[in-house]
């Protein structure tokens, strides 16, 4: 109980001694800008959903049926060129479904239906719209969110990291010359990183489509940084 | 109750003299504006999320006549000018569907809904109408959205922070002038918020749509941008 209590109170004493530190200091004048700076990567990884779905009202022949065609689709992800440690069941159900009369009553017969999911990550990516393809014919009747990313993300956030710093920078001088006063050194620094999907990211350099099969193309992810920097003003 | 927020009152007031006494005078007298800057930019590329959409009871039939009615509205997309780094792929999906009867029991029949849906980036806005109209005509039958947007706003969006200071500036020295003090330097700047967001403007700066087809129209985006500035006081 007390230190439920003593907590809120020590973080809000924080709060504005942090509050008043940032504006007050030891009368120090400031200037708080954002940068931002963002990077285009070509996506080098593809993950997609591929499921198997059967329905019936004979349980063993639904799971049978459902079993085989999943194999199949786990056939064909390696054949795309699919490794086995990015093949990961992420589902796997049997849903009774029972049926009702005119009057909505229960009237004895249940179906069941069976859905086994993988998540697939594929590392070529011009092997996408053979992957889908060899899926599909292989028994797979649910395919969703095929999502292109960039495995190590790292450079390119260090990159567009450097690029928010000198935006900011940049900003900061215009703004401090225009306030009529001398930018000093930097007093605070936070930063984002944003790393939204290719739907988000309209930006793209890609070559043509990915292989054949399912017609599909790549486009580029948007690396995005954001700082948050708070300069002196002398 | 009473017993919880009286030691909180005591720390805040604690802390908040504290403040006071470590600020001495620097901040005792200041005046505190927020300056608001716009820029009107005309977009410059338009933004379109659109697929093909089919379905039936034959998972590969509606698969094949997706795949080549998708191929065929990529190459129009193509042939309208946009290049393939422009376009990439939103959204393939499949997805089995249960039937249902009257009572609403499923029946055991299935259909099967496949999309592909693609991100396009057009930089001649004049082909907006004749690329959405030859991708319907292709066999698109779902424009999911059509945006326009300025690429890179961040030269127009200076221009109006330095603007915002000048109008901060402007609001200050009246005031400082009705309350008969002399305004002093810019003590802090900062922008309140989350920075700039374009507000839609939706009257159209150009005379003519985006030539044949489809109807359309670029409009101008308002940008605004905020800047809160404390002034002391002489």
């Amino acid at each position: 109980m007390i230190q439920r209590r003593v907590l809120p109170v020590l973080l809000s004493a924080s709060l504005l001694l942090a509050g008043c530190g940032a504006i007050s200091g030891s009368g120090t004048r400031s200037l708080s800008v954002t940068g931002s700076g963002s990077v285009n990567v070509a996506p080098d990884i593809v993950t997609v959903s591929l499921g198997v779905q059967t329905v019936g009202d004979n349980i063993a022949q639904v799971v049978a049926e459902n079993n085989r065609r999943a194999e199949q689709v786990q056939d064909a992800a390696r054949a795309a060129g699919v490794a086995d440690e990015d093949i990961r069941t992420v589902y796997f159900y049997v849903s009774p479904q029972q049926q009702y009369d005119e009057f909505g009553n229960p009237n004895g017969i249940t179906t069941y239906w069976v859905d086994n999911t993988l998540d697939v990550t594929l590392r070529q990516i011009d092997g996408l719209g053979a992957l889908l393809q060899g899926a599909i014919n292989a028994g797979a009747n649910s395919v969703q969110s095929v999502s292109f990313s960039v495995d190590d993300p790292s450079q390119a956030e260090d990159q567009a990291r450097q690029e928010a710093m000198d935006d900011a920078r940049g900003r900061a001088e215009m703004l401090a010359t225009a306030a009529g006063a001398t930018l000093g050194e930097p007093i605070s620094i936070s930063t984002n990183v944003y790393l939204p999907g290719p739907t988000a990211s309209y930006r793209m350099d890609a070559a043509a489509g990915v292989g054949g099969g399912v017609p599909v193309t790549p486009g580029t992810t948007e690396v995005q940084v954001q700082v948050s920097v708070v300069y002196e003003l002398r | 109750m009473v017993r919880k927020v009286l030691p909180l009152a005591l720390v805040m007031a604690v802390v908040l003299s504290g403040c006071s006494a470590a600020t001495g005078q620097t901040l005792s007298h200041t005046i505190s504006v927020t300056g608001t800057g716009t820029a009107n930019l005309a977009p410059d590329i338009v933004l379109i999320t659109l697929g093909v959409q089919t379905q039936g009871p034959d998972i590969a039939e509606a698969v094949q006549e997706n795949n080549r009615r998708a191929g065929e509205v990529m190459a129009a997309i193509r042939e309208a000018g946009v290049a393939d780094g422009d376009m990439s792929t939103a959204n393939f999906s499949v997805s089995t569907q249960q039937q249902y009867d009257d009572q609403g029991n499923p029946t055991g029949e299935v259909s099967y809904w496949v999309d592909n849906s693609v991100n396009v980036t057009l930089r001649d806005l004049g082909k907006l109408g004749d690329l959405l109209q030859s991708a319907l005509t292709q066999g698109a039958n779902s424009v999911q959205s059509v945006t326009y947007s300025v690429e890179d706003p961040t030269e127009a969006l200076d221009s109006a922070r330095v603007q915002a200071l000048e109008e901060a500036r402007s609001q200050a020295a009246q005031l400082a002038t009705a309350a008969g003090v002399e305004l002093g330097q810019v003590i802090t700047v900062g922008e309140p918020g989350y920075g700039a967001a374009p507000l839609m403007d939706f009257a159209p700066a150009f005379g003519k749509g985006g030539g044949g087809g489809v109807p359309t129209s670029p409009g101008t985006l308002e940008y605004s941008v905020q800047l809160s500035v404390v002034y002391g006081i002489r």
